[in-house]
């Protein structure tokens, strides 16, 4: 089960994914947030504080929402994973690629 | 725990809402360990979405079959799709590419192969036997 909070907050999208991402919710997440970054904004921040688990599904949804920001000039930036995400997040290469910040002031800083 | 081997079977099917019954039965029988729960999950379910995606099974069966021994969990996953051993053919992980041309197969077993031990793959009457071994501190 998935939950998503999005807020724009001057202009930076601060998307909040809450519970799993999965096989079975990152479709529907990819669909929300990509309507949102079409509608909003194309610079956005994934704050992972609150995902209790990721799988190369939700990777595969996060990196088809990066590349569409920086298709269209803008950019997503990645902060707060807990340990289980942050380690698949390091053994992906997706950390490192993406850019992951502590907190969500350090990954706003950083737009 | 007691001295008998800690064992559990979980049957799935060709359904992706069978990673919810996945996620209670490992709740379930991770109790006493709850810091495997999510690490083992991920494991499952990259090797169920390959059975799904890739093992061209009419009927999908797979059987994921935990054991909890004193130091180590053995994992037996075992699926009635083609003939595929994914420690060696499974495609290599885009580990270093930009975004722009990053492309993602191949992470699951890359993930395995990080969070466990032992690996190893035969084909033993038309079925996948994926044997894992993690070891337990």
């Amino acid at each position: 089960m998935l939950e998503v909070k999005i807020e724009n907050k001057s202009g930076i999208l601060v998307i909040e994914p809450i519970g799993r991402l999965d096989g079975l919710s990152s479709k529907q997440f990819l669909e929300d947030i990509d309507k949102q970054i079409l509608k909003d904004s194309n610079q956005a921040i994934l704050n992972l504080e609150k995902l209790d688990y990721i799988s190369s599904e939700g990777l595969r949804s996060i990196l088809t929402t990066a590349k569409k920001t920086k298709s269209l000039g803008g950019k997503l930036v990645l902060c707060a994973p807990r340990d289980g995400v942050k380690e698949v997040l390091d053994i992906s290469g997706f950390g490192q690629m993406l850019g992951v910040y502590e907190t969500e002031a350090q990954a706003i800083e950083s737009m | 725990m007691d001295n008998e081997n800690q064992v559990s079977v979980i049957l799935l099917s060709k359904k992706i809402e069978d990673l919810t019954y996945l996620t209670e039965q490992l709740n379930d029988f991770f109790k006493d360990h709850m810091a495997l729960v999510n690490p083992i999950n991920l494991i499952i379910e990259e090797l169920y979405s390959n059975s799904i995606n890739y093992g061209k099974a009419k009927n999908l069966e797979v059987k994921v079959t935990l054991e909890m021994k004193e130091h180590a969990l053995k994992i037996k996953y075992e699926d009635n799709g083609i003939a595929f051993n994914p420690l060696t053919e499974a495609k290599q992980p885009d580990l270093e590419s930009d975004l722009e041309v990053h492309a993602i197969g191949g992470l699951g077993v890359h993930f395995i192969k990080n969070m466990t031990d032992n690996q190893s793959y035969q084909r033993i009457n038309e079925i996948n036997q994926l044997i894992l071994e993690k070891e337990i501190n």
